[in-house]
């Protein structure tokens, strides 16, 4: 099956800084992907790129294996943006923003109600449809920012942060709202900061930082790239000089306190772990040596993250 | 059609903000009233004066020539010629407090003419009589027994001057017969020469209905009109700022509609709420202020349509280069401010300085205030000026929309 979105060398430069920096990707028809990056990476950029806001510098973006061109608006008609900062009239009831936003998209008459009524059921604001949204929670804003996207039925939706500083309900509400649609075959491109909310809604996933992409792939093999690891932290702060924990494990002094620490690479080796970890625990009893506690650190897309793009902190 | 749409929810938008409303009809309305009161009197004589010059006649003297003086005063256009009464042309208190007392405010100027004027003509030579230079004759019109008093209330050195500058041309034509008598010369410019009527035809002018309403707010409200149409940049700058805070904009440039789809609905609005500001001001100024239309009422409409044309491309204009509240407020109060002064709303062009006159032709408002001025002062108002002020406000407009529309595919 050909991508829905080719992404293919796109370069964008603002004076000497380049923003984005040939970068390539593909999203195919009801696969939702993630874009992932630290502030200033050039992500923003990327989706302004790809939903014709702004032109590239080179590369060429293709959608439906047809060149998204600028100059032509309709080539926007199946994309749809949820873009980070709320974008809804306050002085507009519910109702009347999705009227609005739907018919910019060509939709008129029942369709057009028929369309609207769905999108209010869908974020849960039918009740509150005639009501300015100025009055909104921001939980409830979110949503209708969430429903002015759709409505068009776009075979690709952007999402910039979709869920920031909304509550949990809302959120779970939104994420259900987002997998619905990518289970109907919208493909999803899905920016955010909460790397579990990635990890929940997308199968695949590309990380940038300075413009240039770091890795992209599915979830489970960019997850490999990170080590699982296991801590023990003891109830002595010294361990027998004769105990010997195995190759794969290490004792560190942490405060009053020693530590073993021990990981595999991947989840793959699973059963490996389990098999270090009762050859240290028996040998920890076998020296009487008492555990404290114990912790695991799986491999998860935030780990991956700050071991792709540094701890240093970004403007 | 996407326009259309835009348009659709800007006016819906705008129905609801209450404080703009009152700002684009109310305020004008009120403005209009006060100004109009406070200051009414002074501009009316102003007004007046500039329109028609109003002079009464004292002739003390009952000659001839003294009758061609006043014909000829009178055959201007501009020159209402009044004639004074006069009991007992002997009596030299009378003339003394002619030649001493103000005129009453219905008139700008007074001509008195003295007991032997004429045979003062007959006495100078042809030398002076025939001089263009006032300064031959040493004491100006005094010299020939004339006396030309302004009034207090409205002095104006340039209608004083202009008065004066008719008197002397009056009496040149006035003086011909005595001319011919004495250079054979001017034989036949005095036999061609038609000796105008002065009283009558101007006080048939005078007694005659016309339509020309109340002269102050046949200033007042065309100028505040127009003053406050070029308002709506401040309130289009503001529109646009919201939407752009508020992130619609983007969605709407997102959406598969052309750029100049998003400006014209985002102009059209505003073009229709100027139209609807403009008529509003107009029937006000009818039935309140008693202000005329002029004779041909229809050519309000295009005039009304391209300075709004005018007024709403610049509030376009306006919106792609402010990028913040604070620059709205400032820089379009700047511009409000200065070209309203410059153009004539606030004072009347005719009162600039020639140099002032021909900057003012940058603004559109000069062009919008010049089409009014022909429509609703002039008893013939010609087409071509009100035409080519139309022709010239459009000019402006499609100048305004080409930069905001380069703006903002650049933004």
């Amino acid at each position: 099956m050909a991508p829905l979105l080719e992404v293919d060398n796109l370069v964008r430069k603002y004076g000497d800084l380049t923003a984005v920096d040939r970068l390539s990707f593909d999203v195919e028809p009801g696969e939702a992907f993630g874009l992932l990056g630290p502030n200033g990476a050039g992500k923003s950029t990327a989706m302004m790129m790809i939903c014709g806001l702004l032109a590239a510098d080179s590369g060429e973006i293709r959608i439906e294996g047809q060149r998204l061109d600028r100059s032509r608006p309709e080539s926007r008609q199946r994309i749809g943006v949820v873009p980070q900062d709320l974008a809804i009239y306050p002085d507009l009831t519910a109702r009347e923003n999705l009227m609005f936003f739907a018919s910019l998209y060509h939709l008129s008459g029942s369709k057009l109600r028929q369309k609207v009524d769905k999108a209010l059921e869908r974020v849960g604001l039918t009740a509150r449809a005639d009501d300015m949204t100025g009055d909104f929670s921001g939980g409830m804003k979110r949503r209708l920012n969430f429903a002015a996207a759709v409505m068009h039925d776009p075979v690709l939706l952007i999402l910039d942060e979709p869920t920031v500083g909304v509550d949990p309900q809302s959120r779970a509400h939104l994420i259900e709202c987002i997998r619905s649609l990518q289970m109907s075959g919208t493909a999803i491109i899905y920016a955010s900061h909460y790397m579990e909310e990635v990890q929940i809604v997308c199968s695949r996933a590309a990380i940038i930082d300075h413009g240039k992409l770091l890795a992209c792939d599915t979830i489970a093999q960019l997850l490999k790239q990170i080590p699982f690891e296991v801590e023990l932290r003891l109830g002595q702060s010294k361990v027998p000089e004769s105990m010997s924990l195995g190759k794969s494990a290490r004792i560190e002094q942490d405060g009053d306190e020693a530590v073993v620490r021990f990981s595999t690479q991947n989840q793959a080796c699973e059963l490996a772990l389990n098999s270090d970890v009762t050859q240290i625990l028996t040998t920890l009893e076998k020296h009487s040596v008492s555990v404290r506690s114990i912790r695991t650190h799986e491999p998860n897309l935030e780990r991956l993250f700050l071991k792709l793009t540094g701890h240093r902190l970004r403007d | 059609m996407d326009a259309f749409k835009i348009m659709l929810k800007d006016l819906r938008l705008l129905s609801r903000d209450r404080r703009a409303l009152i700002i684009l009809v109310a305020m004008p309305m009120v403005i209009i009233a006060i100004v109009g009161s406070s200051t009414g009197r002074l501009r009316a004589n102003r007004e007046q004066s500039r329109q028609g010059l109003t002079i009464e006649v004292a002739d003390f003297d009952q000659s001839e020539t003294a009758r061609r003086l006043a014909g000829f005063l009178a055959s201007y256009k501009s020159v209402m010629v009044r004639r004074a009464e006069i009991g007992d042309r002997s009596d030299a208190t009378l003339l003394k407090r002619n030649e001493v007392e103000a005129p009453t405010d219905d008139i700008d100027m007074r001509l008195v003419i003295q007991p032997g004027f004429a045979s003062r003509i007959r006495e100078l030579s042809t030398t002076i009589l025939t001089s263009p230079d006032e300064s031959s004759r040493h004491e100006g019109l005094a010299s020939v027994n004339l006396t030309l008093i302004s009034n207090e209330t409205a002095a104006d050195p340039v209608m004083e001057g202009l008065a004066r500058s008719l008197v002397k041309l009056s009496l040149q034509n006035a003086i011909l017969p005595v001319l011919a008598e004495k250079v054979p010369s001017f034989r036949g410019a005095a036999r061609d020469s038609v000796i105008p009527e002065p009283w009558e035809e101007s006080e048939e002018a005078k007694a005659a209905p016309t339509e020309t309403g109340n002269r102050v707010y046949q200033f007042f409200i065309p100028s505040y009109t127009v003053l406050f149409v070029f308002f709506l940049v401040n309130i289009m700058g503001r529109s646009f700022l919201g939407e752009r805070d508020s992130g619609t904009l983007r969605r709407l440039r997102i959406a598969p509609i052309a750029p100049v789809a998003i400006l014209m609905g985002k102009t059209l609005p505003f073009f229709i709420l100027s139209l609807v500001q403009t008529i509003i001001l107009m029937v006000s100024g009818r039935l309140l202020f008693g202000m005329s239309w002029g004779p041909q009422p229809w050519l309000l409409i295009p005039i009304m349509l391209c300075t709004s044309a005018a007024a709403t491309a610049l509030g376009l204009m306006f919106s792609t280069l402010a990028k913040t509240e604070s620059q709205v407020s400032s820089l379009g109060n700047l511009i409000l401010l200065s070209s309203a002064g410059i153009s004539g709303c606030l004072v009347p062009r005719a009162w600039m300085s020639p140099m002032s006159q021909k900057i003012s032709l940058f603004t559109p408002h000069a062009w919008a205030l010049d089409a009014y001025s022909e429509l609703l002062t002039k008893e013939l108002p010609r087409d071509s000026v009100i035409g080519q002020s139309c022709g010239v406000l459009l000019i402006f407009s499609a100048a305004f929309f080409v930069v905001g529309l380069y703006r903002f595919r650049a933004s």
